[in-house]
């Protein structure tokens, strides 16, 4: 069974870069740019979400926080990403299991993906 | 044949050379008896004490002297019956009607024929304008540095004004206009602090008053210096109309007024008023000329703040722009990087052996291209001191794996080794440090094309850790390495391959190590290799 990873990104450009990959990997893969359907997840949940850490409107910080908080969500790995990658010093305390700096080798962003699914 | 002289003739003469000498002096030249009584008194004397001789003579000495000083007079006798030296010495003498005197003056004793010292002859100068102009130029070579002090002018103008006061003026003003010609209020000053609300009550009664002969209005339109050296009861009978203003001019006993513009070529930015209370404080030219050298400063200082602003506004904007552009640049390069690695994965499951080869490539300018733009916005950072820190302690072998694992996959021959012992941790920025390694490995990789090893060591060492990145390179000759640190130096040989780049990842590096208090240093032998170098302190 392929497994579901969200995408978030308010980027549109990345959205579609990051599914071409992962569905080469055979990941399945839905994409959104808002936060809020990050934030509201309690359905169909995903194996693993990729969350962009400055959203337009939204911090990716906080979601991720709310994500963790949740008994629901809380087990599912959350890979934050920024093309600022100093963000990487404040994610940790968010829950964040991860971190990737834009722009990424794709052999990297493989290699973390699977080191939690 | 003229017959010579007699003895008594020739002394006659010469008493009356000596008087005239003393008549014409423009130093007063007074006696005096040892009880302190006035015995002579010349011309320049009358003048410069504005006593007549037939007033002063057979009067006390200490008519002149200021009731302070009297004690001061009491020595000078005294040492004077002794017969001991007096000194070329400056003091202050009073006026008949009040004013005082700045004097320099030289006493000497009088001898009878026996040699009995009978009294005292002094010669004074009037140095009260010398001192003025003295005191002036310290005065401006004060302001002047106030002014230099710093490029926040409305806080510079404000210390001016707590030196014009009490030294030029009893209360003052001093207004910019701003770029839309709205007065600007900088400082309103009174010796008195009590007192400093009715002057701002004054400046607000005459704000509306267009017609008025003199103030800031005048000076703002015509920017030209004005002076009412006395407020005549005449002058105050002229404004009777506006009894609000006479009111606040009586209570602040305005005895003399003098205003200048502040004005950068032509243009009139601003103005400093200065008002006096005091009755032996009449301004003169002398002071009009002063203050206009005060107002030129004043207006250097003001121009140079604004040229300042002006250009560091340009550079803020340009490095926003610079900030923006190369965050927009980003998101691009990181789709275009992840399309072409997507796709040599793809080709590379089907075997496309030259579609990946040329796509590595691709994949390869693609590396070079964030390299570039992340240094455009590090180097505006840096230059603006913007690189924020993250001080953190933490263990040095882990961020150096972490680099080396992240280059790994760009390098193609050379291989990375890490040597020594990073387990103890130490402060820093992690990610920070992180740039400057990525720097050192990368710029070791690309100054030696020959070569298949780049060698990290870690050192441990009293107080911190030593970290090494050696090449097998091209080296470094000697001429070249003090500069290698500056912003935008590249080693350019024409004898030799270039390499890209923009110089300055080492500029980068070696203001991020400076922040955490080290310096890179470096070791180079040409044609052999070069060794970087930085320390971090442990953290305890």
């Amino acid at each position: 069974m392929d497994k579901q990873i969200l995408v978030v990104d308010d980027d549109p450009d990345i959205l579609d870069a990051l599914q071409f990959v992962l569905e080469s990997e055979n990941y399945y893969v839905k994409t959104t740019p808002k936060g809020e359907d990050a934030e509201n997840l309690r359905t169909n949940l995903p194996a693993l979400i990729l969350l962009d850490v400055l959203l337009s409107g939204k911090d990716g910080r906080v979601i991720c926080q709310k994500l963790k908080n949740r008994k629901e969500t809380k087990h599912i790995p959350i890979i934050m990403i920024s093309a600022h990658p100093s963000a990487k010093q404040s994610i940790k305390k968010v829950g964040a299991d991860d971190f990737l700096a834009k722009p990424f080798h794709v052999e990297t962003l493989l290699k973390t993906i699977r080191k939690y699914l | 044949m003229k017959a010579r002289k007699s003895l008594k003739e020739q002394t006659e003469d010469a008493l009356f050379y000596f008087a005239a000498i003393v008549e014409s002096s423009e130093d007063a030249i007074i006696s005096k008896k040892l009880d302190g009584t006035i015995a002579s008194w010349n011309k320049a004397a009358e003048e410069m004490y504005g006593y007549t001789a037939a007033e002063a003579i057979g009067q006390s000495i200490k008519m002149i002297i200021p009731q302070e000083l009297q004690p001061e007079e009491d020595e000078i006798l005294n040492k004077l019956k002794h017969g001991i030296r007096i000194e070329h010495f400056e003091t202050t003498r009073l006026r008949k009607d009040g004013k005082k005197l700045i004097v320099s003056l030289s006493i000497s004793p009088v001898k009878d024929q026996e040699g009995n010292i009978i009294g005292a002859a002094k010669i004074a100068r009037n140095i009260t304008e010398q001192k003025k102009t003295e005191e002036r130029e310290q005065f401006l070579e004060q302001a002047s540095l106030i002014l230099g002090k710093s490029i926040d002018y409305a806080t510079t103008l404000k210390n001016i004004a707590k030196v014009i006061i009490p030294y030029l003026a009893d209360y003052c003003r001093i207004v910019l206009l701003d770029d839309h010609k709205a007065i600007k209020e900088i400082a309103i000053h009174h010796k008195d602090i009590s007192k400093r609300p009715l002057v701002a009550e004054l400046y607000k009664a005459y704000k509306d008053r267009s017609k008025t002969t003199h103030g800031l209005g005048k000076l703002l339109q015509k920017g030209k210096t004005e002076i009412i050296p006395e407020i005549t009861p005449q002058i105050l009978e002229s404004i009777k109309d506006s009894p609000d203003i006479l009111n606040l001019i009586k209570q602040l006993e305005l005895v003399s007024y003098m205003g200048v513009p502040i004005k950068i070529g032509t243009k009139v930015v601003g103005a400093i008023t200065f008002s006096s209370t005091q009755k032996d404080r009449i301004y003169t030219n002398a002071d009009v000329v002063f203050a206009e050298k005060l107002a030129r400063r004043a207006a250097y200082a003001v121009e140079n703040a604004r040229l300042y602003a002006q250009s560091q506004q340009s550079l803020r904007l340009r490095d926003e722009f610079i900030s923006v552009a190369s965050h927009e640049l980003r998101t691009p390069i990181t789709s275009l990087k992840m399309y072409t690695q997507g796709l040599k994965k793809q080709l590379e499951k089907r075997g496309e052996e030259t579609m990946v080869f040329y796509l590595g490539k691709m994949d390869n300018q693609i590396d070079k291209l964030t390299v570039l733009i992340s240094d455009l916005l590090n180097v505006s950072r840096v230059q603006f001191g913007k690189l924020e820190f993250h001080e953190e302690s933490f263990v040095l072998e882990d961020i150096v794996q972490d680099t080396v694992d992240n280059i790994r996959p760009t390098v193609k021959k050379h291989r990375i080794i890490i040597k020594g012992d990073g387990r103890k941790k130490v402060k820093g920025d992690q990610y920070r440090i992180g740039q400057v390694l990525t720097n050192l490995i990368t710029n070791a990789i690309k100054y030696s094309p020959d070569s298949d090893k780049i060698i990290i060591t870690l050192l441990p060492q009293q107080d911190g850790m030593l970290v090494t990145v050696e090449d097998f390179g091209i080296g470094i000759e000697k001429r070249h390495r003090s500069k290698l640190f500056d912003r935008f130096y590249r080693v350019s040989e024409t004898s030799e391959k270039t390499f890209p780049g923009l110089g300055i990842g080492l500029y980068i590096s070696q203001e991020i190590i400076k922040r955490h208090g080290g310096k890179i240093t470096v070791n180079s032998e040409k044609g052999k290799g070069s060794q970087f170098s930085f320390f971090l302190p442990y953290s305890h």
